[in-house]
């Protein structure tokens, strides 16, 4: 029992952060609408901070630093703490105002974009700019003991719930008790209502980021030396932090703070269950880490009615769709010009031109589901990564022949695919990308990552072959077969073709009506919960088969290749790409990890280390200039020209005095919205 | 009505040109309201009322012409402007639906503003319900809020868009009467966009026809009543004399 409880208490310091980057959240939410993904990372700038001054005085800042003294004469504790806590607050003041400012009256889509490309983008910038190999976190809070109930507790972890739990109380006193909190709500509701009566809601709104910055990054700070410091993880304690805020329905900061120290607390049990007998060996990896998804899910069918946004009447603002149409020559085109640039080039080239492919695959299924749909997802990496784990146990235990074991473990991806669509028919927008964030993460962390799955092996897979030519991907020195390489040319380009035709036709009209107004498609007979669930399905299915020819390009299948980075990575490059048109997941292709701009960058360029950097902030950058995307962009520019040229043709044809044919041949453009 | 309009205007737009993207809604208007006088400005959908509105807090900016308040020129911020007395109750009331009544009041109040104790005796009705979501509250309820939101400050100029958009005839009848009321006791001018020609007539010191973003027909309310087969020609286009 003792024991037991030993463990409630150790969980309390990780559910501290939980707590905070919670409350943070719900904040945040409440001040702006938005849901912050980078409240995790804005922290570990912190958290790099204070350890990099401690170590030996040099204050980092993103380009340069400061020395504040030496090896042998650190930074104090107290002035380190405080700058730490400063460069969070500052990077959440810069993320309002670069950022989430300009995008405020953006798609909904932008803004969860926006705030990935960030999340990655100073992620990426913490690697760069801090020795992460060599700093240590140095301890801040007392580190003695006491005894409670026979447990051994450490100090350091009832401060850090103490501090979450005033962290919370001072948010939801700010926010319900200070006339300025009250007008940041009354601002998050309506702009232009609070500006008349003589508040400036971009000013209110900056108050909460900072102060939202600050304690995320104070917790963290406070934090590190007993829950460790690693570049990775702490962006990642936001995917907790968001499920508690969900169980708090975004909206009590006292739910979501109490919620993250129960979820931390939970989850050192699960540390603790362990070493019983009787636990099985499946649940002993990765169980904890499939908490969040279980609680969202639990809070979304005992909240369901509650959760804001539910059947709310309010647009959800979208992006303008181009609806595909197939003409046979820029097809042609495309493929020749695809088909010519695997020839001409060969190993490293040729192989960021396959995977470039696939992404685009990958892609596509999130401009059928995100775009087209209008449901924001972020587990379309976790399906591909399922097929393709699926894709090694159908090929090596029970030889499945190419190209059915490809569509059998498609098929599986997509029967996951309707499993983490079921959340969509209660929630929608980017509450909807929390929920399958958490799936996602669940997936990576409990599947692909539990020992008690993968074989001893590692995760094979058999070469494929075909009417016995052999396809496999390598060939004695060759790194990339020009044989592999058609397929999956010819594959992609099958899947994108039907997509087309598909979205063309009732089904696309299905869809595009469910995105823009739920209870107008059901009312004109459109059954919304099937449409949602199929295109689920149909996204999963794509992410799937893309999903396959990742293991077939790899041989041997690693969880790496579908974290939850990656996902993140693939849904903001695919909006900026243009989320909703075909081109835009080309395009998408075209920049995603390890593809043809990754080659160039890393090969011709050598700034392979700068990608993740380079790519998050041209994201950045993209969803903030441009909230369409860059299909979008470019459709609109194409239809100006047009216009231009056409306007210009019928101006010279009326000066002439000619009646003329053309003017029936003015098209307006095809965007529907 | 009030006698007392050879005071100097709180409220002048000259020559103002205002729209969307570059194309006009509003051309060439010229429009002043004084301390204590309600101007009703009238006309159909699309005629530019609510532009005009927008502009004269400085929601829109003026593509030509100039909006002076309070004896200097309007600011580029809504914010400022509302902190300076020039506000609007805007056509979708501009209450905050997710906030309690007592706490949509107490974000309007303004040191030298009215007295809630003041506010309430013009909206008895809403003293009892400060507890209650905004949202639960009836249309009606939700318009007097508004008000009473938008006198807390005390404001000198005060712009309603559509104060009986989706009101029973009964609760305008109601709610009017005390507009004037009030105009008189703070000294506020007004200027009222409203459909029911009639009651906006009868409470009004002067008034406006606008159609297609410009002036069809202006004079003051007594004038307009007696002549009211040009009003309803000027709804039409037909610019009158008068």
């Amino acid at each position: 029992m003792s024991e037991f409880l030993q463990f409630v208490f150790l969980g309390l310091s990780v559910g501290a952060v939980y707590s905070v980057f919670a409350t943070s959240l719900v904040g945040v939410y409440a001040a702006t609408g938005i849901i912050n993904f980078a409240q995790g990372s804005i922290a570990l700038w912190a958290v790099y901070t204070v350890a990099a001054l401690r170590t030996d005085g040099t204050l980092v800042l993103p380009i340069g630093d400061v020395s504040l003294g030496s090896v042998a004469s650190p930074t104090a504790m107290l002035p380190a703490v405080l700058l730490g806590v400063a460069t969070a607050a500052a990077w959440a003041l810069i993320a309002h105002l670069v950022v989430f400012r300009p995008l405020r009256r953006a798609p909904a889509l932008a803004n969860v974009a926006a705030s990935v490309g960030l999340m990655l983008f100073l992620q990426a910038l913490v690697s760069l700019r801090f020795n992460t190999e060599s700093l240590a976190a140095l301890p801040i809070l007392p580190e003695g003991t006491i005894t409670v109930a026979g447990a051994v507790v450490n100090v350091s972890d009832l401060l850090m719930a103490g501090t979450a739990i005033a962290v919370g109380a001072l948010l939801w006193a700010y926010f319900g008790l200070t006339t300025r909190g009250v007008a940041t709500r009354a601002a998050s509701e309506d702009e232009l209502a609070a500006r008349l009566s003589g508040y400036a809601p971009d000013r209110l709104a900056a108050t909460v980021w900072t102060i939202s910055g600050a304690a995320s990054g104070l917790i963290v700070v406070l934090g590190a030396y007993t829950i460790g410091l690693d570049p990775v993880s702490y962006a990642y304690y936001v995917v907790p932090a968001m499920a508690v805020a969900l169980v708090g329905r975004l909206a009590s900061f006292a739910v979501a703070s109490v919620s993250g120290l129960v979820l931390g607390s939970f989850q050192a049990v699960l540390l603790w269950a362990n070493t019983l007998d009787w636990w099985p060996a499946w649940a002993q990896a990765g169980l904890g880490d499939a908490m969040p998804f279980v609680v969202v899910v639990v809070a979304l069918f005992l909240l369901g009615g509650k959760i804001p946004s539910r059947g709310s009447l309010g647009e959800l603002k979208m992006p303008a769709v181009t609806v595909p149409r197939i003409r046979p020559i820029p097809t042609i085109a495309v493929v020749a010009a695809a088909a010519l640039a695997i020839l001409l080039t060969a190993d490293s080239w040729r192989f960021g031109i396959v995977t470039s492919m696939i992404l685009s695959l990958i892609a596509l299924s999130l401009v059928l589901l995100t775009g087209y749909l209008g449901q924001i997802s972020l587990a379309s990496i976790a399906f591909a990564g399922t097929a393709g784990f699926a894709l090694s146990k159908l090929t090596v235990n029970w030889g499945v022949p190419f190209p059915f074991s490809i569509v059998l473990s498609a098929l599986v991806a997509t029967a996951l695919g309707v499993v983490v669509g079921v959340p969509a028919l209660r929630i929608r927008g980017a509450q909807l990308a929390v929920v399958t964030l958490a799936a996602a993460f669940a997936i990576q962390n409990f599947v692909f990552n539990n020992p008690a799955l993968t074989p001893y092996e590692g995760h094979q897979i058999s070469e494929p072959t075909l009417l016995g030519m052999n396809l496999s991907v390598r060939r004695g020195t060759e790194l990339t077969t020009v044989a592999f390489s058609m397929t999956v040319l010819v594959v992609v380009t099958v899947m994108t073709l039907l997509v087309m035709r598909l979205m063309a036709g009732a089904t696309g009209r299905a869809f595009l009506a469910v995105r823009s107004n739920e209870r107008a498609a059901a009312s004109v007979g459109i059954n919304v919960a099937a449409t949602k669930l199929l295109g689920f399905a149909l996204s999963a299915f794509l992410a799937g088969v893309g999903g396959c020819l990742i293991g077939y390009s790899r041989g041997q299948l690693s969880a790496a290749s579908f974290t939850v980075v990656v996902g993140l990575t693939m849904l903001a490059i695919a909006y900026c790409g243009g989320i909703t048109s075909v081109s835009g997941a080309l395009i998408a292709g075209f920049i995603g990890p390890l593809g043809v701009f990754y080659v160039f960058l890393n090969q011709t360029l050598d700034l392979g280390q700068y990608y993740q950097v380079i790519a998050a902030g041209g994201l950045l950058l993209m969803a903030i200039t441009n909230p369409i995307g860059a299909a979008g962009a470019n459709a609109e520019l194409a239809n100006k020209l047009k216009t231009r040229v056409r306007t210009a043709r019928l101006a010279r044809v009326a000066e002439n005095g000619t009646t003329s044919l053309e003017m029936s041949s003015v098209k307006v453009g095809t965007h529907v919205g | 009505m009030t006698s007392t309009l050879a005071t100097e205007p709180v409220l002048t737009l000259a020559g103002l040109t205002v729209g969307y993207g570059g194309v006009p809604a509003v051309r060439d208007l010229d429009l002043s309201v004084r301390p204590g006088e309600i101007m009703a400005l009238l006309g159909p959908n699309g005629a530019g009322k609510t532009t005009t509105l927008l502009a004269a807090v400085g929601a829109l900016p003026a593509i030509a012409g100039t909006v002076q308040a309070l004896g200097a020129p309007l600011d580029k911020r809504v914010e400022r402007n509302a902190r300076r007395g020039v506000t609007l109750v805007p056509d979708n009331r501009g209450v905050f639906h997710k906030l309690t009544v007592a706490d949509n009041l107490r974000i309007a109040r303004r040191k030298g503003g009215t007295d809630l104790a003041d506010v309430f005796e013009y909206f008895p009705k809403l003293k009892g319900m400060q507890g209650q979501r905004c949202g639960n509250l009836s249309g009606g309820e939700q318009q007097m809020l508004a008000l009473a939101k938008a006198l807390l400050p005390s404001p000198k100029v005060l712009l309603i868009d559509e104060l009986s958009m989706g009101l029973s005839p009964i609760a305008v009848k109601d709610l009017l009467p005390r507009l004037r009321l009030i105009a008189d006791e703070q000294r506020m001018a007004v200027v009222l966009v409203e459909q029911h020609i009639d009651l906006a007539l009868a409470i009004a010191d002067s008034a406006m026809v606008l159609h297609h973003g410009r002036v069809a027909l202006s004079g003051s309310a007594e004038l307009l009543r007696s002549q009211r087969a040009n009003v309803e020609a000027a709804y039409f286009g037909r610019v009158a004399d008068v």
